[in-house]
């Protein structure tokens, strides 16, 4: 009775230990599981922080260089207002979601400046972008908030200042001309239009632009007045260096500002 | 007889242990394996993106021959001893280009989005140690 008192006793108290100890490892072993398990969670979640940061002025960026294509072919300067970054937004919610992180983007008021140094007269794109990631299972968050600028190499301010510089240096020399004069004839006058779109060409070509124009010229002469018509048939000018192109529906393109059809008339009266 | 239910207990607690001990081991060592690849594949798309590869292949979206090309020079960062899966593809789910293992199993996956000139994809690296 005695002897299998004692083994009957030996024998729990051996599986209580056992347990115990099996018990003791398990739990050590899912505290491990779980730590392996939430450094996968960081790791996805700073990739994930990683991809949207590096994707966000990619994406910018091919949103400004249109509005730079769109822009330059009218003939007037980007306007911010018209990059939009909801479908960006949207994708980005998408792609976070499909690996079981909700998040919050916040991209700020995008703003279009000129650039302080080279490439001389291109375009810099500024905005902020900031982010919270919360994973689904652990909760983990990551938040940050950042500056995000890039410059478009497309020298847009330079084209326009250019288009607008030769517009005025013409209208500048007709009228100092009749002026002067306003018996002036219109050959001169024609050859100094001429001689100045050399100098533009010339000026442009040193500084990896093309210019081209076209410019008619138009006088009325009366016993009183003598009226000037200054036609601007075509004012193009392109970027023409390496970096200044963009891939459109997968061609490489050049951007060319060019100016629609305008007509300056200035009038001279006798004294 | 104490001796004898002493030496008993011992055996038997330990042959337990030694039952057990193997499997749980295995399973922390998968789960750790798993952090572990899925970190490479990080570092890997991180350095891709470092050496503007990401750049490169979101601007030859339209051309697949040469946006092959620049998914080798991805691969090429894969260190010698792992088996890969890269695939790309567009927000629907059609493939525009894939490399490397069909067999998905126990790979340790990690996606990036490349925003092309057309459309919003995304880039896929799965990595197991081989």
């Amino acid at each position: 009775m005695k002897r299998a008192y004692i083994l009957t006793t030996t024998a729990a108290a051996v599986a209580y230990l056992t347990l115990l100890l099996i018990q003791g490892m398990s739990e050590e072993v899912s505290i491990l599981r779980e730590l392996a398990a939430q450094r996968v969670t960081v790791t996805k979640l700073s990739a994930c922080a990683e991809a949207i940061t590096d994707d966000l002025p990619r994406y910018l960026k091919g949103e400004v260089e249109r509005e730079v294509l769109r822009s330059a072919s009218l003939g007037i300067l980007p306007n911010s207002m018209n990059v939009r970054t909801e479908e960006w937004k949207t994708a980005s919610r998408d792609f976070l979601k499909a690996q079981g992180v909700l998040a919050e983007l916040n991209i700020g008021d995008i703003g279009f400046g000129r650039t302080d140094r080279t490439p001389e007269g291109a375009l810099v794109c500024k905005t902020s972008f900031g982010y919270t990631l919360r994973d689904g299972v652990y909760e983990t968050e990551l938040q940050d908030q950042r500056a995000i600028s890039l410059i478009v190499p497309i020298r847009i301010y330079l084209m326009s200042d250019m288009v607008s510089s030769f517009r005025s240096n013409i209208i500048g020399k007709v009228w100092r001309a009749f002026m002067g004069n306003i018996e002036t004839e219109g050959g001169i006058v024609r050859r100094m239009i001429t001689e100045t779109i050399r100098e533009y060409q010339r000026g442009c070509s040193a500084r990896g632009l093309e210019f081209g124009t076209r410019v008619g010229l138009e006088l009325d002469r009366g016993n009183v007045t003598t009226t000037v018509c200054i036609t601007f048939e075509e004012l193009w000018v392109t970027d023409i260096s390496p970096e200044a192109v963009i891939l459109v529906n997968g061609e490489l393109t050049r951007v060319t500002f060019r100016t629609e059809r305008s007509t300056i008339k200035l009038l001279f009266r006798r004294h | 007889m104490v001796d004898s239910i002493i030496a008993n207990s011992a055996v038997w607690i330990l042959a337990s242990l030694i039952i057990i001990a193997p499997i749980q081991t295995e399973q922390v060592s998968l789960a750790l394996e798993e952090a572990y690849n899925i970190s490479q594949a990080a570092n890997i798309l991180r350095e891709a993106e470092s050496l503007g590869y990401i750049d490169e292949l979101a601007r030859l979206e339209g051309d697949r021959a040469a946006a092959e090309k620049v998914m080798s020079k991805i691969t090429s960062l894969v260190p010698p001893n792992y088996d890969f899966s890269l695939s790309w593809s567009s927000r629907d789910g059609s493939i525009i280009g894939a490399l490397g293992l069909g067999d998905q199993a126990n790979l340790a996956h990690v996606t990036i989005i490349i925003s092309t000139g057309t459309q919003i994809t995304y880039l896929n690296l799965g990595v197991r140690e081989g």
